[in-house]
């Protein structure tokens, strides 16, 4: 379970955001929506552990993340804005690298032919357009057997096959009791209708 | 689990250096370079190059180091890696010394390697190379480190010259031994001192680095 206690954000002078408390058990998911510079990014990565919080606390479980940083990264995948993509190493080799635990190849080639990749995996990835780089990430959080998956913007430069098959790898997740924080400017379909949202500034 | 991440990071780093060969042998030509134009400039005073040699050879060391440590996180900061290096369910200090290992066998190996090659372009005594090695390879870890957590620090401003400033104070004890090791040798004493001063430098920083480069890089990063 994660959960945040009063949490707020500068940005310089800038008040970001105050007061953000909630709590996501399994299952559970959110949408953090809000204007461009309302500080959605800033907020994920506050609850991913990249940034710390001018005021609050981050706990996972029952304590707070900074004092369980290993436990509590075993659960969680982040994706932010950039993909961490090393554009000289291969599609396939960024997907094992990204990876902490002990991978088989065989595997992760199934991963990629999943979401669609099974023609570049041996292609270096500055040659991935964006929206084949989003894919790898999905590759890659599907591969990571999170519990808690924080995503920002995942549907951005996707094809509406790619963004049909975000949703529905999002609500799989979720009944398989995930935790799901999310931001996105699109709306999300029906499959994952109904769930809570956080709105900024 | 843990292996398993610090072999990846390992792997990672090294396989990136062999697709880009060009770019990982970069620091230890520019060195070949520095190390071969002082005896073009100076001209042939043979007694004058073996006199200024060893302090010209570790100096083209330091420098080239210097020049490597860019390549420690920039390119991995602006892909975003760094933001997942930083959420591995491993201590970011063992991901950061097995970082700083692969970095270092990308630069301060191939500079031991071709040491001799400049060592005779300067025409130094063949009794000279083991102290001149000795003291390399165990101050070009010391200059990495150092430079490391000066990189990990500065990252954030992206102030190259920032980093010099810092890092070159730091740099001069690495220097003075490492060169003062091989004087010695060259004026018939024992290089002793200077090389254990430089393993007392070598085993503190390498110790204590990988630790405060990790927590400048959370710094950085926030």
């Amino acid at each position: 379970m994660i959960s945040t206690k009063n949490l707020a954000a500068l940005r310089g002078e800038r008040l970001l955001f105050r007061g953000v408390t909630f709590s996501l058990g399994p299952g559970e998911a959110m949408r953090i929506t809000g204007a461009n510079g309302s500080g959605k990014t800033t907020l994920l990565r506050i609850l991913a552990g990249l940034s710390e919080p001018e005021q609050g606390q981050v706990s996972w479980g029952s304590q707070n993340i900074r004092d369980c940083r290993e436990e509590y990264y075993r659960h969680l995948a982040y994706s932010g804005h950039q993909f961490g993509l090393r554009g000289d190493l291969t599609a396939l080799e960024n997907l094992r690298y990204l990876l902490p635990r002990t991978t088989t190849d065989a595997a992760l080639v199934e991963t990629m032919q999943q979401v669609g990749l099974e023609r570049c995996v041996d292609l270096p990835a500055r040659y991935l357009s964006q929206g084949q780089r989003r894919r790898l990430i999905l590759a890659r959080l599907l591969a990571a057997e999170a519990s808690c998956w924080i995503l920002d913007e995942p549907l951005a430069a996707l094809d509406t096959a790619g963004i049909k098959m975000v949703e529905s790898l999002c609500a799989e997740h979720l009944q398989n009791a995930g935790i799901l924080i999310i931001t996105s400017h699109q709306n999300l379909s029906s499959a994952l209708g109904g769930i809570a949202e956080l709105r900024l500034g | 689990m843990m292996l398993c991440a610090l072999r990846k990071q390992f792997a990672r780093e090294m396989l990136g250096a062999f697709r880009q060969p060009g770019d990982a042998l970069a620091p230890v030509v520019f060195y070949l370079i520095v190390g071969t134009l002082f005896p073009l400039a100076l001209g042939a005073d043979p007694q004058l190059l073996v006199k200024i040699g060893p302090g010209a050879i570790w100096i083209a060391a330091l420098l080239a180091v210097l020049l490597s440590l860019h390549k420690l996180f920039r390119a991995d900061l602006d892909n975003g890696y760094l933001d997942q290096l930083l959420l591995l369910p491993c201590p970011l200090f063992l991901l950061i010394g097995a970082r700083l290992l692969a970095h270092w066998l990308q630069t301060g190996l191939p500079i031991l390697l071709v040491t001799p090659l400049l060592a005779e372009s300067f025409g130094l005594d063949y009794n000279l190379l083991p102290v001149l090695l000795a003291s390399l390879a165990i101050g070009t870890p010391v200059l990495l480190v150092l430079g490391a957590i000066n990189e990990a620090l500065t990252l954030a401003s992206r102030g190259g010259a920032l980093l010099a400033l810092l890092v070159l104070p730091l740099y001069v004890p690495t220097l003075v031994f490492g060169s003062g090791a091989v004087y010695a040798v060259q004026f018939g004493e024992s290089p002793a001192a200077h090389l254990s001063l430089l393993g007392a430098l070598a085993v503190v920083s390498l110790l204590f680095s990988p630790w405060a480069v990790a927590t400048a890089l959370r710094i950085s990063i926030d």
